[in-house]
């Protein structure tokens, strides 16, 4: 996470006097403006994305837009007062404009992106699993084992063709639960920012409980981040070595002079090896790719 | 070498030193399950305890139970009809086995159970 950064830019913003003039970002008219009248309140320093149509657009490294603020028990009464323009009154405390950043990483994913691509998948999976079909019937009729050594290599291949489709649908499935977080994260953030705006002398006893629960979920919500990342690590080393598979069985040389096992009623194998590894399940338990 | 046959070697080698598995072919010598076991425990002895009591289906069902938990290998074979068949089916072997290659080439393996001359039992059963 880059949230250091952040707190640094933040302090690159404090300014002594009216926060009016906070670099804010030139972003275009914000998607997530939820036009939640409280939260616009909340927006003291921070210009949300309704409000940038009546300013001037500046620039700025960070991603204000409008949140709902995470749910709390309820809401707090000093929340820092909305200011008329152009001129905002200075915010409580310090002064920090209230900013919220944007937590996001750079290969950032739409979500109809995802499902779309995640369509695709299942359709061209679909197909392999018809080519796999018909490849195992060849197998298994096989009459000799130099056909069979080409069918082999088909067939290891189609595998391994279907595990790198799989492979990409549970990345889908990470992105997609990752920049859900990240959204999550940029709530949690800017909530105890606007909380940590207020002088710890004024807190009162809820504050101080909000405080912590927001800590805390701001640590659930990083570590399961890492977790997934640490997932998609994982997964790409296996990428890997399912290559080198792929590497050995088509150096192949010379003859398989194996006498062919007996008929075996036909068990789908390929569709078999794609009842695993649906994206989600946790690496304890079936995170192999098909 | 063919691809069947470098599969094949590898299960060879993997196993070797455990007892009562001897692999001959892509069929009959894994039907009993033990080849699975052992390299399971060959690799990741944490997930496979030997010298358990076992009727041999049961052998075969926990290497396929493991394999398919903390390995995340679908169980191909079902241990039951491994056993029932004369000869195994060979396409489902190699495409089982070759998940498990897979798996577990390139990491290192535990050499202790070998190096010490010792051969691990699986058939203190």
């Amino acid at each position: 996470t880059n949230s250091t950064d952040t707190t640094e830019q933040s302090k690159e913003l404090d300014q002594s006097g009216p926060v009016e003039e906070t670099p804010c970002s030139s972003s275009p008219p914000n998607p997530f403006d939820d036009s939640d009248e409280e939260d616009e309140e909340e927006e003291e320093g921070g210009e949300g994305g309704k409000e940038d149509e009546t300013q001037t657009p500046r620039i700025c490294k960070e991603n204000p837009f409008n949140r709902k603020a995470s749910p709390s028990p309820s809401k707090s009464k000093t929340k820092p007062p909305k200011g008329s323009r152009p001129a905002r009154p200075p915010a409580p405390g310090h002064g920090f404009p209230l900013i919220k950043r944007k937590v996001q990483s750079d290969q950032f994913i739409p979500v109809e992106d995802i499902h779309g691509e995640m369509s695709q998948l299942e359709k061209q999976l679909d197909d392999m699993e018809q080519r796999g079909v018909e490849l195992e019937k060849k197998l298994r009729d096989c009459p000799n084992d130099e056909d069979e050594e080409h069918l082999l290599v088909d067939w290891f291949t189609l595998i391994h063709e279907k595990h790198l489709l799989v492979r990409r649908e549970a990345e889908l499935v990470y992105t997609a639960k990752q920049q859900n977080l990240e959204e999550r994260q940029a709530d949690v953030e800017y909530e105890l920012r606007c909380l940590l705006n207020k002088p710890e002398k004024d807190w009162t006893e809820e504050d101080k409980n909000r405080e912590q629960e927001l800590m805390a979920e701001l640590v659930t919500i990083i570590e399961q981040r890492n977790q997934i990342v640490n997932n998609m690590d994982q997964d790409r080393q296996r990428e890997e070595e399912e290559d080198k598979l792929m590497e050995a069985m088509l150096k192949k040389k010379g003859q398989n002079h194996r006498k062919k096992g007996a008929k075996f009623k036909p068990i789908k194998v390929l569709k078999r090896l794609s009842h695993k590894g649906e994206p989600g399940h946790s690496r304890s338990s079936s995170r192999e790719k098909s | 070498m063919s691809a069947v046959k470098a599969l094949q070697q590898w299960c060879r080698i993997r196993c070797e030193g455990y007892r009562d598995v001897s692999i001959t072919n892509m069929t009959t010598s894994f039907r009993d399950g033990l080849a699975f076991c052992a390299l399971i425990h060959r690799h990741r002895p944490d997930l496979m305890t030997l010298g358990l009591v076992s009727l041999l289906p049961l052998v075969a069902a926990s290497a396929f139970g493991v394999a398919e938990a903390e390995l995340g290998i679908p169980a191909l074979l079902d241990a039951e009809d491994m056993v029932a068949m004369k000869v195994p089916d060979r396409l489902s072997i190699l495409t089982y086995v070759s998940q498990y290659y897979n798996y577990f080439h390139g990491r290192n393996p535990s050499e202790c159970l070998v190096s010490d001359g010792v051969s691990p039992g699986l058939t203190s059963f």
